[in-house]
């Protein structure tokens, strides 16, 4: 290998440039080797595939939904597990179906966990292929969260892995980590399909596309998840009042808000920006902890950028819930009611999306979705 | 915090090397010592705060006895009642959380007893720094060592680099260095040398050990859940978990001498390629070397001194010395190496094989004592074919001891044996082998591969002195049939830096703890 410099023949160093230099060798080869694994090509869809036998085993539907079900989309629902258990798609587009007289489809494309990177990953790939979209539904909870998606490392494009937010952001380098090997991985798996058992699109395992996300399911480590059983207040109350008591108010003053919440405010506003590009809209719902009535706590954050929908107003009421702060299949065909009927008086989120400025003019408001 | 995380490699250590070399280099440069224990504490909490407590305990408690016994000096009964006293201390509170659930199982199996049995978490790194401590405390009651201030002795335990898994460090050898402040000179070429070595580690860790650990763990786990496993799965699970062992604590004493090393510390070798031994002796002097030399000095020779005075007393023949002076000691010292890797019956098991292996080589070398005189008179060497077979035989039976090292159970190792010894189906391939049975022969031919022809860290890393005394003790034992010497280079440091992200990379793959942490 050739030398830096003449060595003596023990290999000693006895310049003291020479080992500082040959660190330097060694880190610029750590972050050329990091940089370029994220160039490495690979299958989108395969990508997807490697979150199979984890707790976001449905992002898999979400993508074949998006990229290879022809039926189009003009509602898509992006958020936490606490949308994908609240909100029926099917019957949220079967009501606004009824109400417009014309077809409307709806997606539920939430995921388990919270962390806003991972919906603007969805986000990403639901505008590059549905120009048709017209609204997305985010979520909102009581507290913003602070945290990365567990998800994004596996689902986000190299790059949205490198340039996230590093302030406050404690996943940041483990996501960027992850991403490098989980490039090498894709590109080994996209290069040898069969001999890594990848498969390609297949129709006949497909969920279909009006999957209901509400009903209750075998999970990917074979749980069964129970989303029929009505509980009492007394049986929901404690997980409800250990999750409220785990909630961290904020930690530094409001001006600095966009840094302690930065994976928040960065991705939501990114995705806001690519609806609009797009001339869609973007709206949130936020379904409440059990009886927990707060407001969103920083809600003029998101009022900025679309309405915001509450169901505080179901908070109480024990029969809707599965667990502390998620619907049973009952209960989600309610909020679908309350929330299709809480669309329907705002139209416009149906129709032709109004200019940024026109609808920072109007200023959106909070509304409650409950009749 | 483990060595193979992100944090660890990202954060945590670029701030401990950087804030050691400021202080070292500043006019604070007193500080250094406590900032390297207080950096120790807080490694140390991130795998357990609940522990810090206990182990600032027992380094208090070790610390005062120490003091005592050295104010003692001219009283011997007293101090060897107190260095009793003080060992025995060490190893109930070793052995409450290590063996308490095990002796309470086994005495309601055995006994019919009814205890009630509660899981009591072992704290990280409880048997090293428990023996590191009791060395210490016979090291001062002999006179070896003379008991250190309280800044020595601080800096002597909590270390992180060695504190979780070794290598078991005796004072004498590491204080000097810790004393010394760090020339400027000196820096780069640490942190080079050590991220060096540090990297070799990670790659051995990340990238081979926990590969190998996808063709080791369907099989054990199969076995441990009462499914049938085959002849030919047992014997490929054997062998890759033998060299996902093998590659899981060289990598961890590599990381550990690199972290070290990065600090200006030069430690001890731990791992010098014991696969490529010709006896089971040889691969307990060479795996694991500071535990092997702590069980040397402060058990066998021990044990074994009483045995040989009263076999020398007794007249007792050749066999008969041999009995009560290796046998008997190497039997009790391997079940105490055995249970010390874990509470349970399949430690046991292991420890006793490893004894009685070791037990029969010493015999047979003993039997075959004048035919190797008589063939070394004559001039000739052993026959050509004695190296290999030697080798072969050694790795088989190491191997087979192995099921008792990876089984969770008795049930389990007894399923593992009878497959191994041909009493189930030929295969029954485990449907989570990565790619099948032909992939999983060649994995773990590739690792046997490097085992035995690539040179191992230390040796790459030759021409840097990488531990204590390795080039007038061990640079000329284990030669790899191939060479390949680290240098100052372009190309090592290209080199480097790919091992690193390879490395760093892996550890994303969803990395498993390391082995030797549960001991």
């Amino acid at each position: 290998m050739g030398q830096l410099e003449a060595t003596t023949d023990t290999g000693d160093v006895t310049s003291l440039g020479r080992p500082w230099l040959m660190l330097g060798v060694v880190g610029l080869t750590l972050l050329a080797a990091l940089g370029l694994s994220l160039f490495l090509p690979h299958d989108r869809y395969t990508r997807y595939q490697q979150l199979g036998d984890t707790l976001h085993f449905r992002s898999i539907w979400a993508y074949e939904r998006i990229v290879y079900d022809p039926a189009p989309i003009d509602i898509a629902i992006l958020g936490n597990s606490r949308l994908r258990a609240g909100v029926s798609a099917p019957g949220m587009q079967a009501a606004l179906s009824n109400a417009l007289g014309r077809e409307v489809k709806v997606v539920n494309l939430s995921l388990p966990q919270e962390g806003r990177d991972a919906h603007y990953a969805l986000a990403k790939v639901l505008f590059e292929h549905r120009p048709e979209v017209q609204l997305v539904i985010l979520s909102a909870i009581e507290e913003m969260p602070r945290q990365s998606h567990p998800a994004f490392g596996n689902i986000a494009d190299p790059l949205d892995a490198l340039f996230a937010p590093t302030l406050i952001n404690p996943s940041y380098g483990e996501n960027l980590a992850f991403t490098s090997f989980r490039q090498l991985s894709l590109a080994a798996e996209t290069a040898l399909p069969g001999a890594f058992g990848i498969k390609g699109f297949d129709n006949a395992k497909y969920l279909g596309t009006d999957f209901d996300t509400t009903t209750s399911y075998m999970s990917a480590t074979g749980n069964f998840v129970d989303k029929d059983t009505i509980y009492s207040a007394e049986e929901l109350r404690g997980p409800a009042r250990k999750r409220i008591a785990s909630i961290t108010k904020p930690v530094l003053p409001e001006l600095f808000a966009a840094n302690e919440y930065a994976v928040e405010y960065r991705y939501t506003n990114a995705i806001a920006q690519l609806a609009e590009d797009r001339g869609a809209r973007v709206g949130f719902l936020y379904l409440p902890v059990f009886e927990h009535q707060a407001p969103l706590a920083q809600e003029a954050f998101y009022t900025k950028l679309g309405p915001v929908f509450s169901a505080t107003c179901i908070a109480d009421r024990h029969e809707m819930f599965s667990d502390y702060g998620h619907m049973n299949h009952q209960g989600a065909l309610q909020v679908t009611d309350y929330f299709a009927s809480a669309l329907l008086s705002q139209r416009d989120l149906l129709g032709i999306s109004p200019s940024r400025a026109q609808r920072l003019e109007r200023a959106p408001k909070v509304f409650t979705i409950c009749p | 915090m483990l060595f193979n995380s992100i944090s660890f490699v990202f954060v945590f250590l670029p701030a401990v090397v950087g804030g050691y070399y400021t202080l070292a280099m500043s006019p604070l440069a007193a500080l250094r010592r406590p900032f390297l224990i207080l950096a120790t504490l807080v490694f140390y909490a991130f795998a357990g705060p609940s522990f810090v407590a206990l182990l600032l305990g027992s380094v208090v408690l070790n610390f005062m006895v120490a003091q005592a016994i050295a104010r003692l000096s001219d009283r011997e009964n007293t101090r060897s009642l107190i260095v009793a006293l003080a060992v025995i201390a060490n190893l109930l509170l070793l052995g409450y959380f290590k063996y308490f659930s095990f002796v309470l199982e086994a005495l309601n199996g055995i006994l019919a007893l009814e205890f009630a049995i509660e899981r009591i978490v072992l704290p990280l790194g409880i048997s090293f720094f428990t023996f590191q401590q009791i060395g210490y405390l016979v090291d001062v009651s002999r006179g070896r060592v003379k008991a250190a201030n309280a800044l020595d002795y601080a800096s002597f335990v909590l270390f992180f680099p060695q504190l979780l898994a070794g290598p078991i460090v005796q004072y004498a050898e590491v204080i000097e260095q810790h004393r010394r402040k760090p020339a400027w000179q000196e820096v780069g070429r640490n942190i080079l040398i050590g991220l060096t070595i540090f990297a070799i580690g990670l790659f051995k860790k990340t990238v081979i050990a926990d590969t190998l650990a996808l063709y080791a763990q369907p099989v054990f786990s199969a076995a441990a859940e009462g499914e049938p496993v085959g002849f030919l799965d047992t014997w490929i699970a054997a062998f890759a978990y033998t060299a996902q062992v093998y590659f899981d604590f060289s990598g961890y004493s590599d990381m550990a001498i690199g972290t070290a090393r990065m600090l200006g510390i030069t430690l001890p070798l731990n791992f010098l390629s014991p696969l490529r031994s010709s006896s089971v002796v040889e691969i307990w002097r060479r795996w694991h070397v500071t535990l092997g030399r702590w069980v040397q000095l402060y058990l066998f020779q021990p044990i074994s001194m009483p045995f040989a005075r009263a076999a020398a007393h007794q007249g007792l023949g050749k066999y008969g010395t041999l009995g009560l002076c290796v046998v008997i000691p190497t039997m009790i010292a391997m079940l105490v190496v055995g249970v010390w890797h874990g509470a349970g019956w399949t430690f046991v098991v292991f420890g006793l094989m490893q004894g009685a292996y070791m037990s029969i080589n010493e015999a047979w070398a003993a039997y075959r004592k004048k035919a190797r005189k008589a063939r070394k008179k004559a001039g000739a060497g052993p026959p050509i074919w004695h190296g290999p077979l030697a080798r072969g035989a050694t790795l088989v039976a190491f191997v087979f001891a192995i099921l008792p090292f990876g089984s969770r159970s008795i049930q389990a190792l007894s399923s593992l044996v009878m497959a191994s010894l041909g009493g189930a189906e030929l295969i029954v391939t485990p449907t989570d082998w990565p790619f099948g049975v032909g992939t999983a022969m060649l994995c773990v031919g590739l690792a046997y591969a490097v085992i035995y022809l690539l040179p191992n860290s230390h040796e790459i890393m030759d021409r840097f002195e990488p531990t204590l005394d390795w080039s007038r003790d061990f640079s000329k034992r284990a030669p790899s049939p191939i060479l390949v010497r680290w240098e100052i280079s372009l190309g090592w440091g290209i080199a480097t830096g790919l091992a690193l992200f390879a490395g760093i990379a892996f550890i994303m793959r969803g990395s498993a703890e390391f082995i030797y942490f549960n001991f």
